[in-house]
């Protein structure tokens, strides 16, 4: 049997020639779709000498694979290019928009994650009860629900008839930072994300722990003579939290990815936003920058929920 | 149409003497931020050499001044010029300038700062766009091309004394001139190829009525008041341009006040008349522009002037400026703007009149055969229509073009496409695919006007790589020539008029509406008066009501 490290650094490897196929097929994919990264702001100002000097200048006359192995040449020394449309690295522009996406979802996921757990197990303690119900369906609706017409909903509630919170940004416009006006301005977009995430964290929670609670040796565990509630929590959870931790896999990429749409409805200063922008002016190196982070966490959020099944769960042998 | 505008002008003129009607009782007061959101973030490019995105040159507007700058009636009035005169040729012309401008730095602004501007404008390895208009400057084209190390006709008489020498008469050097002016001792050391990259364009320094003094990324960026500004201080101490990048929370922010000003979508009107915070004002943008469908005249069905004025009247466009745009528009029959001194008000308003639709394509032999659809020659009438994707309101102008044409008997396939590929595919010339014939039947678009100067050479002359449709007509060819090398105004006109009436006739697009911008405006914003340009001719005259 391999080592842990062993294990971990075989994955790593592995994650390369993922990482490389991914990224050829995005660069690929944008760089073939109609449209051009001058046509943005298409000027009659400009002449055709003077877009295709530009052109020539940033590299886009040159064949595909050409500026695709520019761009690999460039990781490898550390930087993502420049800009098309911003003048600036695009490692410096990304790097600008993490702090903020880093909040929000972080936020969010510990708020979704711990109250999601928290009432999934309350409601498999007594499942098929009045609460459970209530829960179950209220998270059924929450799922169901498109985030950005929640965005909006809570934006009219809370900001346009309440007047409560700003109805979007991280900060005060002119206003040097204080902790208060963040929070303010964190409150919604992090209570409507947490909402959504919620749903899902409980609803495969609660699914997990309901298969579990049939098996023998939870049935040892009542046998001991144990209350409900330590069945649930020191037996089945432990054991119910498989499905948990691949969503929670899952989330990973997110807290650097951001969720576009929740940022942009929110004017969040975050990558989410950064993606949607740089998308309709086809600044590709921008786009292929947020690509290869969001993959490469993706890979990394993948790797660490196989490692914690082991830790949770002993039959699972990573070493294989 | 004429008579429509008189109503225009007097709803302004009671929306601005009810507003001075306020001002009066207080005097201007100075101090305060005001609060203006846009719906896209400024790409940190606050340097007009190089930038093209309306959010960025918003913002430098404020920062920079031009030799001269176009009046609220679309004249040109003095700026960093404080006069100027040209020979009776139009070869020569000479600008004096102001002794007394700093830059926000506090180094005196010269005529070397003017000759830098221009001379990169020209410069062999500029790209950014700007320099079209001042080739016709005397050696510009020796010195674009690298053959001459200076450029002969750019002549620096003294610190506030500049001359031009032209190879050619050209009126639009006029609008030339209010390009913004960059300072030479911040940017010589930038070289050209390098602007783009340039610290500068994060941190401009200019002679205009406010500083920038904070751009966070994708947040906000905050303008404070230069108070030595040359003109005069501004009332409003600082402006910031917040980014809000949800049309709904947009109009929702102006509701509760948390910003002033806001362009707002028609529809939001009925939501937005509840507040009693708010003036809504509507004015005819000039900078709108003008939207319309092109026609791929290179395909044989519409080479046909008949079937092209056949479509102008099988399009309700009246109807729908009146529901679609909620009124807030005009039909438009031409490519220059009724705000313009150029505009013709001669011409066929092309009515909605689906029978004379039908006797026009029956007279250029496309009949409607036993199922409905015409046809010429065993061929249907069929054609593909662009436009941009995830635009309602030019999505619902091509569902009715669709649904109308389609019960004269020609069918319509909509093409939703993404704003970018429909633009390098309408305009191949552009993107180096001049080889291939450009395949597109027709598409909506709009084009934005700029400027006081009506010239249309760029778009409609028959060699300018922005005619994508394909126009080719010798008599607007020289019309446009014309136009453009004639000084006296009253001789343009006459001119402009001609083409006009032209274009009007071979209607190379089918020119849909002029739109109007709807702004709302926080009630303790004081000094509002809309003109072809914004609600405000100059910032300097807007104050803020701060009790």
């Amino acid at each position: 049997m391999k080592s842990l490290g062993r294990y971990i650094l075989d994955r790593v490897f592995q994650m390369l020639p993922i990482l490389f196929f991914i990224s050829v097929v995005t660069f690929v994919l944008l760089y073939i779709a109609p449209g051009h990264p001058l046509a943005y702001y298409l000027d009659p100002s400009l002449s055709p000498e003077e877009l295709s000097a530009r052109s020539e200048a940033l590299g886009l006359n040159q064949p595909l694979y050409i500026q695709y192995f520019k761009w690999v040449g460039g990781l490898f020394r550390g930087n993502l290019g420049w800009s098309i449309l911003r003048g600036r690295p695009v490692e410096e522009v990304i790097m600008e928009r993490i702090p903020a996406t880093l909040l929000l979802m972080g936020t969010s996921l510990i708020i979704s994650v711990s109250v999601g757990v928290l009432l999934a197990v309350i409601s498999a303690i007594r499942p098929y009860s009045l609460l459970d119900s209530f829960l179950t369906f209220l998270t059924f609706a929450g799922l169901s629900v498109p985030g950005f017409f929640l965005g909006i909903l809570a934006i009219y509630i809370f900001s346009g008839r309440l007047e409560w919170f700003p109805v979007g940004g991280m900060s005060t416009a002119g206003q040097d930072f204080s902790f208060f006006d963040l929070l303010r301005h964190l409150f919604l977009p992090s209570s409507v994300l947490s909402f959504i995430n919620i749903c899902g964290f409980f609803r495969y929670t609660r699914s997990g722990l309901l298969e579990v609670m049939d098996e023998d040796f939870i049935t040892t565990a009542r046998a001991k003579g144990l209350s409900e509630t330590a069945v649930v929590v020191r037996h089945g959870l432990r054991n119910a939290l498989a499905p948990t931790v691949t969503l929670l896999g899952i989330a990973l990429p997110s807290l650097i990815g951001g969720a576009s749409v929740i940022e942009v409805v929110f004017s969040w200063p975050g990558v989410g936003t950064l993606m949607v922008t740089a998308l309709y002016q086809r600044d590709f190196p921008v786009l292929m920058g947020c690509m290869l982070i969001t993959t490469f966490f993706t890979l990394v959020g993948g790797l660490l929920a196989d490692i914690v099944y082991a830790l949770l769960d002993p039959r699972v042998n990573i070493g294989g | 149409m004429k008579g429509f505008r008189v109503l225009y002008i007097a709803v302004v003129f009671l929306v601005v003497f009810s507003v001075i009607g306020v001002a009066s009782e207080n005097g201007p007061e100075y101090g305060g931020t005001l609060t203006i959101g846009i719906p896209v973030a400024p790409q940190g490019w606050f340097n007009p050499l190089i930038s093209s995105s309306k959010y960025d040159l918003d913002v430098a507007k404020h920062i920079f001044n031009g030799l001269i700058e176009i009046g609220p009636d679309m004249e040109y009035i003095p700026s960093l010029a404080k006069e100027w005169e040209f020979s009776e040729d139009g070869l020569e012309w000479t600008f004096y300038l102001r002794d007394d401008v700093r830059w926000h730095d506090g180094k005196a602004f010269t005529t070397k700062d003017v000759n830098f501007t221009f001379t990169t404008l020209l410069h062999p390895k500029y790209f950014g766009g700007k320099g079209a208009d001042f080739i016709f400057i005397e050696g510009a084209r020796e010195f674009k091309s690298g053959e001459a190390q200076f450029i002969s006709g750019i002549q620096v008489i003294d610190d506030y004394t500049i001359k031009f020498r032209l190879t050619e008469s050209f009126a639009p050097f006029m609008e030339s001139m209010t390009f913004p002016i960059l300072p030479e001792h911040l940017l010589k050391g930038v070289p050209v190829t390098e602007l783009d990259k340039a610290s500068f364009n994060l941190h401009p320094v200019g002679t205009g009525p406010y500083k920038l003094e904070r751009y966070v990324n994708g947040q906000y960026v905050e303008l404070k008041a230069n108070e030595e500004y040359f003109v005069r201080r501004p009332y409003i101490d600082r402006i910031i341009y917040k980014i809000i990048t949800n049309e709904d929370a947009m109009v929702i922010a102006l509701g509760n006040g948390e910003i002033d000003i806001a362009d707002i979508q028609p529809k939001y009107l009925e939501y937005l008349r509840d507040m009693s915070n708010l003036n809504i004002y509507e004015y005819p943008n000039y900078g709108e522009g003008y939207a319309y469908m092109g026609l791929n005249l290179r395909k044989p069905v519409f080479q046909s002037k008949t079937v092209r004025q056949a479509l102008a009247y099988a399009i309700p466009r009246e109807l729908f400026v009146q529901t679609i745009l909620k009124g807030y528009g005009e039909v438009a029959n031409v490519p220059i703007s009724p705000l313009n001194w150029a505009y013709s008000d001669e011409l066929n308003d092309y009515p909605y009149d689906p029978r004379r639709a039908a006797e026009l394509l029956d007279e250029a032999g496309w009949v409607q055969g036993d199922n409905g659809l015409r046809a010429k020659d065993g061929r249907r009438f069929e054609f593909d229509l662009m436009y941009p994707a995830g635009d309602k309101i030019r999505g619902s102008l091509s569902a009715i073009i669709q649904g109308t044409l389609r019960s004269l008997g020609i069918k319509v396939n909509l093409m939703p496409t993404e704003p970018n590929a429909l633009a390098a595919s309408t305009f191949p010339k552009l993107f180096g695919k001049t080889s291939v014939e450009s395949d597109f039947d027709a598409y909506i678009l709009a084009w934005t006007l700029y400027g006081a100067d009506p010239d249309p050479y760029i778009i409609w002359h028959s060699q300018s790589p922005y005619n994508g449709i394909g126009f080719a007509n010798l008599r607007s060819d020289e019309l446009l020539h014309k136009g453009r090398s004639t000084l006296k105004l009253d001789e343009r006109k006459k001119i402009y008029w001609e083409w006009q009436t032209l274009i009007n006739d071979e209607l190379p697009y089918v020119f849909m509406y002029f739109k109007k911008s709807v702004v709302g405006v926080n009630k303790r914003v004081v000094g509002i008066q809309p003109c072809a340009f914004g609600i405000t001719p100059d910032i300097c005259d807007l104050w803020l009501n701060l009790n």
